[in-house]
């Protein structure tokens, strides 16, 4: 492991590979940052810029760009409540409230910290493991990814931060959002009206830029909030590093998450930063705390993401299976230059294997030295007076809607969510439960149907999975816990009512 | 009279170029690509655009309107000027089969096609350990134990759910269909015993055959395939189904004869280009090119291939 791994520093170390992989984290810090343009657009720019280069540099630098968004994706999160890659939308339960209580540049540091920490923690994960990981991958079901997403759906009961029922009704119109478009086992239209653009569901961006970015926008715009007063607390770095040591083991939860969740070619960065808030939130000793500005709730999920991207290149190299957009067009660029990835990516091509897991080290490290010193300038940009950050936003959010398929369709999903963002806020409806629903619903729902269809209808398949059987056990158990406080709270202790 | 004459020549020279050669193309022509970012269209399509200038004299601009199997793309070409600056990149599933299972309000006259590229076959796929060394015994069994077979596909009506119901009106034959997500979910799912079988694609497929993770027991194309020439096709073993993925440039129908033309020949050209060749060849795909006409012809057979399955199910 140590030969390979030195093998792979050598070839991570020629100055063309290392000019490869400054320009990849470089670009994917700028594109995590920018809201709208998200590391699968940037990637797709670029492939046909990689023809001409060799393959290994070329492959640096694309998974340079896919990790590094995941260290910027949280700057406008934590800023402005408007998610800079998809990965990060979390980041805005916590983050944001943070930097409203002039905690943005704690925020940040977390982020950063927690991302670079995770980062390196993963490349070792992946120096080490990634032959027997991509095993584990493959032999990862339906009845597997049932028992997970379950598992993750109740801990939604965990997300809402205010009244458990309003938490509820916003998971339920996630799923509903989530059922939309075509049913994939038969084929038949659910709720699409005859729209062709509404066959493939809602598009995740769209959604979440309306209901954060656009609907804070219009709430700001509504109680003129401003920041201003709020930024001389967040320069105090003595303060922000007390905060991220504080995280430490919230930042080791995530990786850990993120990591399993990124090794699945079904997981994905979205589903681990999900499932890392709602464990943070659950093993809290006061999860009250959570949407008012935990540093917990942004180390995790900030985290979690990192780990996944990283963990992602498992399935990707060693399977051939990509987990997202932005892997699936390294695939791409690995076919493009007669590469095929899979089992036999490691003999055959060792060079590239270890060259990428090498500049990943190296790239984390850049990545830290390059985002510390920018979170006292990102804090900076809250000095723009409200009204012009405000067309800002509005712009990147329509930008960013309209390039995930080239198409005007999703601005008007944007807007339409902006004003429902905007409500939802007005009346105290928290969106986390929605979004988390609207990700996981969707595989559950296919999981399900997909492991009924394998055992022709029989429910003992989750049963003799043991993977699958532990991951249910754990949801019965709580939501049992959940069901036992509640009756507790009700006929035991007085009778209080609760928050919100 | 002098005067009269020098008009009536000046008036000949600016007449000139409209009269013998239109000037097309003046700028950009877009091509639109019915799927997402990185798939094998995607690639096919970026290869072209890399040689196209030489040929065209103006640069060929890659768009993805992804969306609704294809369709959305379809609908904007096939609703787009026919001015020979918007040409679609299309494909088996949106423009076969869609329009024959959907409302998407647009057929095969809405086109005139350019060129065909090439296309793909679907490999039968099994898992190492499957009892079925043919593609023969495999319908055969699936025959005689209806619904025993877990069947992977990529999603409704796609490339790899299409030629297993060919087969299930041509024999009798009848698996267990499980939808998946993608080529990857269903490699997978073949790979770890999940499903029995699936159809897939060569790209992903060949390194998991080489490990002896799959076996492959047939291809779906009418003859023998580069660079798997090894791989028997469905036909040679008794079935008759074929079943290719193409790709192919179509304008919209309304384009002025002169520019197709024009743009067939330029395709004609691309195609031949020694770096376009190279490139596909490292893509691991083979160069089908056919001219227009002779597109047109193979793409009306597919399309009656197609609707008889089509009523072969609805009964």
């Amino acid at each position: 492991m140590f030969e390979n791994l030195a093998y792979g520093f050598l070839i991570a170390l020629k100055p063309t590979n290392l000019i490869y992989a400054v320009i990849g984290v470089f670009l994917g810090t700028i594109v995590g940052v920018l809201p709208g343009i998200g590391p699968p657009t940037t990637i797709a720019l670029l492939l046909p810029l990689t023809y001409g280069i060799e393959l290994t540099p070329a492959i640096i630098m694309l998974a340079g760009i896919f990790y590094g968004a995941m260290y910027g994706g949280s700057t406008t999160s934590i800023l402005v409540n408007l998610p800079g890659e998809a990965a990060s939308v979390v980041t805005t339960f916590d983050g944001y409230q943070m930097a409203k209580q002039g905690r943005a540049g704690a925020a940040l540091a977390i982020a950063a910290i927690g991302s670079f920490v995770a980062g390196t923690i993963s490349v070792v994960g992946l120096t080490a493991l990634s032959q027997p990981l991509s095993e584990v991958a493959l032999r990862f079901g339906p009845p597997e990814y049932f028992g997970l997403t379950l598992l993750g759906l109740t801990l939604v009961s965990y997300l809402a931060s205010g009244s458990m029922v309003r938490g509820l009704l916003m998971a339920l119109l996630g799923l509903f959002l989530g059922l939309i478009g075509m049913d994939p086992v038969q084929g038949t239209r659910r709720f699409t009206f005859g729209i062709l653009e509404l066959n493939d569901g809602l598009d995740f961006v769209p959604i979440t830029m309306g209901l954060f970015g656009i609907g804070e926008v219009l709430y700001n715009l509504a109680v003129k909030e401003e920041f201003a007063e709020v930024l001389k607390a967040t320069i105090d770095w003595g303060r922000n590093l007390r905060e991220v040591l504080q995280t430490k083991w919230a930042i080791l939860r995530g990786t850990l998450v993120g990591f399993f969740v990124g090794i699945l070619p079904g997981g994905g960065a979205i589903v681990s930063s999900l499932l890392s808030y709602a464990v943070e939130k659950r093993v809290a000793r006061d999860p009250s705390r959570f949407g008012k500005g935990a540093p917990e709730g942004v180390a995790g999920p900030e985290s979690a993401n990192n780990a996944a991207a990283t963990s992602s290149m498992i399935p990707l190299l060693l399977l051939g299976v990509p987990g997202n957009a932005s892997t699936a067009l390294i695939l791409a660029a690995l076919l493009i230059h007669g590469v095929r990835p899979g089992p036999f990516l490691l003999q055959d091509h060792p060079d590239l294997f270890w060259g990428v897991v090498a500049s990943m080290y190296i790239g984390n490290v850049l990545l830290l030295v390059m985002n510390l010193p920018l979170v006292n300038v990102f804090v900076q940009l809250l000095r723009i007076p409200y009204r012009f950050l405000a067309v800002l936003i509005v712009l990147l959010s329509i930008v960013g809607s309209y390039s995930v398929n080239n198409s005007i369709f999703d601005v008007w999903i944007l807007l339409l969510f902006g004003i429902l963002g905007f409500l939802f806020r007005i009346l105290k409806f928290d969106v986390g439960p929605l979004i988390i629903a609207f990700v996981l619903g969707p595989i559950v729902e296919l999981s399900l149907r997909q492991s009924l269809i394998m055992s022709r209808g029989s429910l003992g398949i989750f049963l003799i999975r043991p993977a699958a059987a532990i991951f249910l056990l754990a949801a019965v158990v709580i939501l049992m816990t959940q069901v036992i406080q509640a009756f507790w709270r009700v006929l035991v202790k007085a009778p209080m009512h609760q928050r919100g | 009279m002098k005067r009269w004459i020098f008009l009536f020549l000046s008036l000949l020279v600016l007449a000139l170029p409209g009269l013998s050669q239109e000037a097309y193309p003046t700028k950009p022509i877009e091509l639109i690509i019915p799927f997402a970012a990185g798939g094998s269209h995607d690639l096919h399509a970026r290869v072209l655009a890399s040689v196209a200038p030489q040929y065209l004299g103006q640069p060929l601009v890659v768009i993805l309107k992804p969306g609704a199997g294809g369709a959305i793309a379809c609908q904007y070409v096939a609703r787009a000027k026919g001015d020979g600056y918007t040409l679609l990149f299309g494909g088996t599933g949106p423009n076969t089969i869609l329009p024959q299972v959907e409302n998407v309000g647009y057929g095969m006259k809405e086109f005139t096609p350019i060129a065909l590229i090439n296309y793909s076959p679907a490999l039968l796929t099994v898992r190492a350990d499957a009892p079925w060394k043919t593609a023969a015994e495999f319908v055969e069994y699936a025959k005689n134990n209806p619904g025993k077979v877990n069947f992977a596909h990529t999603g409704i009506w796609g490339a790899s759910h299409f030629p297993m119901l060919m087969i299930e009106a041509k024999t009798g034959a009848k698996v267990n269909f499980i939808p998946t997500e993608g080529g990857g979910p269903a490699l997978l799912a073949v790979a770890s015993g999940n499903a029995d079988a699936s159809f897939l694609f060569a790209a992903q497929v060949l390194p998991f055959l080489r490990a002896g993770r799959v076996r492959v027991l047939g291809v779906t194309s009418p003859s023998r395939i580069d660079p798997i020439k090894e791989i028997p096709t469905l036909k040679e073993q008794g079935i008759d189904v074929t079943f290719v993925m193409w790709r192919a440039v179509l304008a919209p129908s309304s384009t002025p004869v002169v520019r197709v033309k024009k743009l067939r020949e330029a395709f004609k050209k691309m195609v031949a280009d020694p770096s376009f060749k190279a490139l596909i060849a490292q893509l691991g795909e083979p160069i089908i090119y056919m001219d227009g006409p002779e597109f047109l012809t193979f793409w009306r057979k597919e399309w009656e291939d197609v609707s008889k399955t089509l009523a072969a199910i609805k009964k």
